[in-house]
């Protein structure tokens, strides 16, 4: 059945966008990532316009996210004083974020910076992803406490001012250190479509030093009010956000994201963890071709009704 | 197509001081209506001419505003370089005339009001201003229009109407107009030529609305207009159906 995306003014297949978010919602069932990585290149590839990919993306992942932090709400694991500060700095970046998308728009080279952006992000995650599962699978390490960065970050930012202290977290660190990776990552998050946990996970668990129980949760919470920052912003300034696309793909991703859940708990995980890796360096590849092969047609064209 | 009867018989019935105008014509209908199952339409122009001559119909879309872009390989990737910008570019245009349009003698003010299947976005030209007769500039700018014209071409946007304006006797014609279905919305004028040797003897220019209706159109007018409201409603959506999504499996 044929549906038209009003936004993206394009007719597409029902069942292909509802599978599209529905492997998305799979794989972030089992893996505990968001889709966003997948969803926003795959909408690129069957003929969505990269702005519109994009700002939907986000739409889909307050979907996506609100239910993850909800539970982790309940079970206690919010650090509210961190998320706060991460989302603060997230706010101001998205904002940062969508204005320069908006400018990139304006001047032709947004769909360039997009997907320069997942060519290098998906690289670097999936090589990295590999070469994680590879060493998992073959059993040479037993995973190696990494205490060193924890020690070292704290002294590293131990000149920067307003101390605050994190009861839940315990941790006593400076604010700005949470306010500037919210900030970084809420520009990275507003440019491509993603939720950000690829980037904030590790962030949290790296610099911040955050306990590996409050990680998750925090990062959702912040995730969840990021997105729904850039879903307003795109909605206000680039008129990007497909109301339409957004709800197939969101009724897909929940009942894929609670078969990944099911599923994550049944089978090995480290096997599906290559594949994964594999996807995301293949997407990365495809992306990257599109870039370096010279297209059909050399000329684009945007049209503007004048008043 | 009743319309059309009636106002056929309006003009066979009209009185021979109303026939000294050269010419008269109207369409079949003043406005189409996009909605989801829109695949296109015809629409028919049809008309009496006072005295003998070609006539010449022009549908020309609402103006826009293009910008023509193109890439380049710049460290092995392609990537958006020159543009050039047209103003008063027709979103749709079409051209019928009773005789194959070569063989008509055309008037000196043709391509200024940008008759003419090549010359359709004559107008959005800038004019040759002689002290600035820059000739790279001037190559751009044409190859960069001829772009512009292959990509509404490949659209069906800019086209010849498939059937030529028939003559039913003497002053009757008609002429069927085809719309495809990623038409844009706004105001389109048909124009009725009548010419004599190369001389425009009589005009006629007819509006026609072009709209979108229905809820796609709804969605779009919204998040063109009403973005606030269109972001915060994308946004509950979103909490809603997240929300009870988990809510409904968690049951299960």
């Amino acid at each position: 059945m044929q549906v038209y995306l009003p936004i993206a003014e394009l007719s597409v297949d029902v069942l292909t966008i509802l599978m599209l978010g529905g492997i998305t919602g799979i794989l972030s069932g089992m893996f505990g990532i968001g889709g966003g990585f997948l969803t926003t290149p795959m909408l690129i590839f069957i003929g969505v316009p990269p702005p519109v990919a994009v700002a939907t993306s986000s739409n889909q992942i307050i979907a996506a996210s609100i239910s993850g932090f909800m539970t982790h709400w309940r079970r206690g694991n919010v650090d509210f004083k961190m998320g706060g500060l991460l989302l603060a700095g997230g706010l101001v970046g998205s904002g940062v974020g969508v204005w320069l998308f908006t400018l990139l728009k304006r001047v032709g080279q947004i769909d360039l910076v997009i997907s320069l952006c997942y060519v290098g992000f998906l690289s670097l995650i999936g090589a990295m992803m590999l070469a994680e599962s590879l060493k998992a699978i073959s059993g040479a390490s037993k995973p190696k406490k990494k205490t060193f960065g924890k020690l070292s970050k704290q002294k590293f930012f131990a000149f920067l001012p307003f101390k605050v202290t994190f009861t839940q977290s315990q941790l006593r660190m400076s604010a700005l250190v949470p306010v500037i990776i919210g900030t970084l990552v809420g520009v990275l998050v507003s440019l491509m479509g993603v939720g950000g946990g690829f980037f904030m996970i590790p962030a949290m668990i790296y610099i911040l030093g955050m306990p590996a129980s409050m990680v998750v949760g925090t990062s959702l919470f912040q995730v969840t009010f990021v997105s729904a920052n850039v879903t307003f912003l795109h909605a206000i300034n680039t008129h990007t956000v497909d109301i339409m696309l957004a709800l197939l793909l969101l009724i897909g991703a929940s009942v894929g994201a609670q078969i990944g859940i099911r599923l994550g708990g049944k089978i090995r995980t480290e096997y599906l963890r290559v594949l994964l890796a594999v996807i995301l360096l293949g997407v990365a590849l495809k992306l990257g071709m599109n870039l370096l092969t010279q297209p059909d047609e050399l000329y684009s064209i945007s049209m503007e009704l004048m008043p | 197509m009743r319309n059309f009867w009636c106002i056929l018989a309006l003009i066979i019935m009209m009185p021979c001081s109303a026939m000294a105008k050269p010419l008269v014509s109207d369409i079949s209908s003043h406005s189409i209506t996009i909605n989801t199952a829109f695949e296109g339409t015809e629409l028919m122009i049809f008309g009496a001419r006072g005295q003998p001559g070609d006539i010449v119909v022009v549908v020309r879309g609402p103006r826009h505003k293009v910008t023509v872009r193109r890439k380049e390989k710049i460290w092995g990737v392609w990537v958006n370089r020159e543009k050039e910008k047209y103003n008063n570019v027709p979103g749709f245009y079409t051209l019928a005339s009773s005789r194959p349009f070569e063989e008509i003698r055309k008037s000196i003010y043709f391509r200024a009001l940008g008759i003419g299947y090549d010359d359709a976005i004559r107008p959005a030209m800038p004019a040759l201003d002689d002290k600035q007769l820059d000739v790279d500039k001037e190559v751009r700018k044409r190859e960069f229009a001829h772009a512009l014209l292959r990509y509404l071409r490949s659209e069906w946007l800019y086209s010849r109407a498939p059937t030529d304006v028939k003559f039913i006797g003497e002053t009757l014609f008609k002429t069927t107009v085809p719309f495809p279905d990623n038409m844009p919305r706004g105001v389109y004028s048909a124009e009725v030529y009548l010419l004599d040797e190369g001389e425009v003897i009589g005009m006629q220019t007819i509006p026609i609305i072009v709209q979108k209706s229905g809820f796609d159109a709804f969605l779009y007018e919204s998040a063109q207009e009403h973005g606030y409201l269109y972001g915060i409603t994308a946004i509950a959506l979103a909490l809603f159906f997240g929300w009870g999504a988990s809510a409904v499996f968690q049951r299960i």
